[in-house]
C-alpha cells in the first residue's frame, strides 16, 4: 500500500522518459490514464492520512541514518493541489504545440520532483529536489529563446541558486550541531536542546532562503520577472504561480513546526506576510501589463497566506492553508485565460483590451467566477477566516486595506469584460485562434473547482486541511452587504485617485539590479539574525 | 594560529563568495561566486576539528568506530559536488545564449538593453 | 593565449600520465581506501582540462564518447540487477569485492566520459 509513494515520485519521471523514447499515437491516451491514476493516488493518500501517517522506508537502515518518504496531513494537501493542477494544465496544452518532445518530458519530470519535495522527510533531500526542479523550470520558462526571456531566466536562475546555497549552509550547520538531518529526529533533538546562541545562525540561514522562495517583501524581485515573461508558455507561468511559489510557504511552515518549542517564528512570519501583502497590492494596482499585474498579485496573496499561517489561533492557520489551495486553483485560471487573451487582442496592455462580454460569454463567466473567488466574496472563498478573532484594530484595518487593494487591482479586469467593444480593434486575432475543446474543458474544470472550494467548504475542509469551518448559510449571507460596500469604496477610490500620473509611472518602473537584490538579501539575513536574537 | 581550521576557512570563503555576488557586475564573476559558495559549504561540512587523527570509515581496517571519520557528510557532499557542477554548467550555457543576444557581460547594461526591448 | 606557452605544454606533458595512473589507482582501490568510482572519474576528467591547456586541438569524438557513456550506464544497471539476484539466491555468499571493483570501474568510466563531454563542448564549440 505504501508503494504508491514510489509511484508518486518516480512514476512521472519514468513515464516521461518512456513517452520521450516511444513516440506513438496510442501513447497519448495512455498518458491520460496515467495522469488520472496519479491524481487518484494522491486522493487516496488524502483519505488515508486522516487515520494514520503513511511512510515508506527507502533504505534498509532506520531513520536517522537512512531516507524515508512520508505523508502527513500537511503534505497530503499540497500533493492534491499539485497533481490536480498538473492534470488540468496538461489537459489545457494537450493538442497544442507543447504537447510533445522535450517540453512534455520536462513537465512530467517537474511533476514528479515537486511530488518528491512534499513527500521527503530529510532536509538534504528537500535541497536536492528543489535544486533540480529549479533547473527544470528555468529551462521551461526560457523555452522560446527570445531576447527578454534570456535576461529574466538568467536572473531567476541565479538568485534561486544563491538562496539554495544559503539553505544548504543552514542544513550543514544544523547537522554539525545535532548529527541528524531528518525532520522527526530534528524535532526531538530541538525539543531537548536549550535555547542558546548556536541555533540562531542556522535558523537565520534557513529562514532567509525559505523567505526568498516564498517571495516575501524585500526579496520578491525575481517573481515578476519569472512569472511575467512575455513569451513563456502560459501553462508554465500557471505552474510557477500555482504551486512553485507555495514550496517556499511549505518550507516556512515546516521551519515553524520544527523550531516551535525553541524559537517561535509566528510573529515574524505574520509581520512579513502583512508587509508583503500591502506592497504587493500597491505594485499590482500600478501595472498595466496583464501578466505583471497577476504576478504582483501573487506576491500579495502569498503574503496574505503567510499572515494567516503566522496567526496565533487555529482558525487563522486553517484559513491560510485553505486560501493557499484555492489560490493555487484560480491563479492558474487567470494565467491561462490571459494567455488566450494576449493572443486574441495582440497586445499585453490590459487597457487596450475591451469588450470581452460580447466576444466570448464563456471566458467572461469563468473570469467573473475567478474574480469573485479572489476578492473574497462570501460564498466563493474563505478569506475572512484569516483575520477572524483578531482584536488588534490596527491589524484589522491593514487587512481591510489589503482587501480593498485586491479589489482595486481586479477592477481593471472587470472594466475589460464589461466595456463596449471598440470598432478599430481588428478581429483577426479572434478568428485565427478559436478556443479548442480541451481548453474549454480545462477552464471549466478550474472554475468549477475554485467555486466548489468556496461553496462547499464545510464538507471539504475537514478532509482537506483537517479543520472544519463552521460557517453556516446565514453567516455567509450576512457578509454580503459589507463585501459589496467595500467593493463600492474601492471602485470610487480607483476612479478618483488612480489616473496615470507620475507616481504611478514611477511605481510601475521600479526595479532592482542583480547586485542590489543580493545586497537586499544579505541585509535581510542580518535583520532576521538580530530579530531572532532579540526574541 | 590553531583557531584556523577547515570550518573557519569555510565560513570565510562563504562570505567572500557572497561579497562577489553583491559587488561585481560581470555575469561570469557571478557564476564564479556561486561556485565559491558551493565549495565553501563542502569544506565546512567535511572538516572536523575534534581529533586530527581520524581514520577512514572502512570496516576491514582494525580501528574502533569512535576513531573513524563521519561517513554521512562524505556521501552527501558527493551529491552536492555533482549538483554544483551541473548548476555551473547550466548557468554557463544560459550565459552563452544571453551573450549571443545581448552582446554584453554586464548585468546593468543587459538590464538597460532589456528595458529598451519592451 | 595566441602563442602557446612551451613551458606549460612540456610540463603538463610530463605530469599527464602520472595523473592518469593516480586516477586509476583511486578507482581500483576504492573499496579499501578512501576514494572510489566518482572521485577517480573526476580526476581522470581533469586530465581533459590538462590536455586542453597543453595543446588546444579538438581530439574527442563526441558521439562515440556519448555512446560509451550510455553503454556503461546500461551495463551498470545489469550488473546491479545481477548482484541482487545472486545474493538473494545465495549462489555466491560473502565477498562483495568483485562487485565493488567492477562497479567502481564502470562509474569511474562514466564520470570521466561525462566530464570530458562537458569540457569539450564548452571549450571547442561554444566560442562560435
Amino acid at each position: 500500500m505504501t508503494l504508491i509513494l514510489y509511484g508518486l515520485v518516480f512514476g512521472p519521471i519514468i513515464w516521461g522518459l518512456t513517452q520521450y523514447l516511444i513516440k506513438a499515437k496510442w501513447m497519448e491516451s495512455l498518458g491520460w490514464v496515467f495522469k488520472l491514476i496519479l491524481f487518484a493516488l494522491s486522493l487516496g493518500c488524502l483519505f488515508k492520512v486522516q487515520t494514520q501517517t503513511l511512510s515508506l522506508q527507502l533504505t534498509p537502515a532506520p531513520l536517522p541514518y537512512g531516507m524515508m518518504l512520508s505523508v502527513d496531513t500537511l503534505s497530503a494537501t499540497f500533493l492534491i493541489l499539485n497533481n490536480f493542477l498538473f492534470l488540468i494544465l496538461t489537459l489545457f496544452a494537450s493538442k497544442g504545440k507543447y504537447s510533445e518532445s522535450v517540453f512534455s518530458f520536462l513537465f512530467l519530470v517537474l511533476q514528479g520532483l515537486i511530488n518528491g519535495i512534499f513527500l521527503s522527510t530529510d532536509l538534504f533531500n528537500i535541497y536536492l529536489l528543489i535544486e533540480v526542479s529549479t533547473i527544470a523550470i528555468s529551462i521551461l520558462i526560457m523555452y522560446k529563446k527570445d531576447k527578454p526571456s534570456l535576461y529574466d531566466g538568467m536572473f531567476y536562475f541565479a538568485i534561486n541558486m544563491v538562496a539554495m546555497a544559503f539553505f544548504l549552509f543552514g542544513v550543514v550547520m544544523l547537522y554539525k550541531r545535532f548529527g541528524v538531518l531528518d525532520l522527526f529526529h530534528l524535532k526531538e533533538a530541538l525539543g531537548e536542546a536549550s535555547r542558546n546562541k548556536s541555533l540562531i545562525l542556522p535558523l537565520s540561514f534557513l529562514f532567509t532562503s525559505a523567505a526568498l522562495k516564498a517571495a516575501v517583501f524585500p526579496l520578491y524581485n525575481w517573481l515578476p520577472k519569472a512569472h511575467g515573461i512575455p513569451s513563456a508558455p502560459s501553462i508554465v507561468s500557471a505552474v510557477l504561480s500555482g504551486i512553485f511559489v507555495k514550496i517556499g510557504v511549505y518550507l516556512l511552515i515546516r521551519l515553524n513546526m520544527l523550531f516551535m518549542d525553541v524559537i517561535p517564528l509566528n510573529g515574524i512570519i505574520m509581520v512579513l506576510g502583512l508587509i508583503s501583502a500591502l506592497m504587493g497590492v500597491t505594485f499590482a494596482v500600478a501595472q498595466t501589463d496583464i501578466k505583471l499585474l497577476l504576478s504582483y498579485h501573487t506576491i500579495s496573496q502569498v503574503g496574505l497566506i503567510l499572515a494567516g499561517v503566522g496567526g496565533s489561533l487555529m482558525i487563522n492557520q486553517a484559513g491560510g492553508l485553505y486560501h493557499l489551495v484555492s489560490h493555487g486553483l484560480f491563479k492558474p485560471l487567470f494565467f491561462v485565460s490571459s494567455g488566450i487573451l494576449i493572443e486574441w487582442y495582440g497586445t499585453r496592455n490590459i487597457k487596450d483590451m475591451q469588450g470581452l462580454w460580447q466576444r466570448s460569454r464563456g471566458l467572461s463567466i469563468a473570469l467573473i467566477i475567478a474574480i469573485l473567488c479572489i476578492t473574497g466574496a462570501p460564498f466563493f472563498s474563505i478569506k475572512t477566516a484569516i483575520y477572524e478573532g483578531q482584536d488588534n484594530l490596527f491589524i484589522r484595518s491593514l487587512f481591510l486595506l489589503i482587501n480593498m487593494g485586491t479589489m482595486m487591482s481586479f477592477i481593471k479586469f472587470l472594466e475589460m469584460i464589461f466595456s463596449k467593444n471598440r470598432a478599430e480593434l481588428s478581429i483577426s486575432g479572434f478568428v485565427s485562434r478559436p478556443i479548442k475543446k480541451e481548453e474549454w474543458l480545462s477552464l471549466k474544470l478550474l472554475a468549477l473547482a475554485s467555486a466548489t472550494l468556496g461553496l462547499f467548504s464545510r464538507t471539504i475542509s475537514p478532509i482537506l486541511i483537517n479543520y472544519s469551518f463552521e460557517y453556516t448559510f446565514i453567516d455567509r449571507l450576512i457578509k454580503w452587504p459589507s463585501y459589496l460596500f467595500t467593493f463600492g469604496i474601492a471602485f470610487v477610490l480607483y476612479k478618483t485617485f488612480f489616473k496615470d500620473n507620475k507616481l504611478i509611472k514611477l511605481i510601475r518602473k521600479f526595479d532592482l539590479t542583480f547586485n542590489e537584490t543580493n545586497i537586499v538579501l544579505v541585509s535581510f539575513f542580518f535583520i532576521i539574525l538580530l530579530w531572532i536574537d532579540y526574541l | 594560529m590553531d583557531w584556523f581550521n577547515g570550518e573557519v576557512a569555510g565560513i570565510i570563503l562563504f562570505f567572500i563568495g557572497v561579497y562577489g555576488l553583491c559587488a561585481r557586475r560581470n555575469i561570469i564573476k557571478t557564476i564564479i561566486s556561486l561556485s565559491i559558495l558551493q565549495a565553501a559549504i563542502i569544506l565546512y561540512i567535511i572538516s572536523d576539528d575534534a581529533y586530527s587523527s581520524k581514520v577512514p570509515p572502512i570496516i576491514s581496517t582494525s580501528a574502533h568506530p569512535i576513531q573513524m571519520a563521519d561517513p554521512i557528510p562524505q556521501a552527501l557532499m558527493i551529491t552536492a559536488i555533482v549538483i554544483g557542477i551541473s548548476i555551473t554548467a547550466v548557468a554557463l550555457t544560459l550565459f552563452v545564449s544571453m551573450y549571443h543576444h545581448y552582446g554584453t557581460t554586464n548585468w546593468n547594461k543587459a538590464l538597460s538593453k532589456r528595458r529598451d526591448a519592451d | 593565449m595566441s602563442d602557446h606557452s612551451q613551458l606549460l605544454s612540456r610540463s603538463i606533458g610530463i605530469i599527464y600520465p602520472i595523473i592518469l595512473i593516480f586516477g586509476l589507482y583511486v578507482i581500483f582501490n576504492g573499496h579499501i581506501t578512501p576514494g572510489g568510482g566518482f572521485q577517480g572519474g573526476a580526476i581522470i576528467g581533469a586530465i581533459m582540462i590538462a590536455k586542453y591547456l597543453a595543446d588546444p586541438i579538438p581530439f574527442l569524438n563526441l558521439e562515440w564518447t556519448q555512446s560509451v557513456e550510455k553503454a556503461t550506464l546500461l551495463i551498470l544497471y545489469v550488473l546491479a540487477a545481477l548482484f541482487c539476484i545472486v545474493t538473494t539466491l545465495q549462489i555466491v555468499v560473502g565477498h562483495f569485492t568483485i562487485f565493488l571493483i567492477l562497479s567502481n570501474t564502470l562509474i569511474g568510466l562514466k564520470v570521466a566520459c561525462g566530464m570530458s563531454i562537458i569540457i569539450n563542448r564548452f571549450v571547442y564549440y561554444e566560442t562560435r
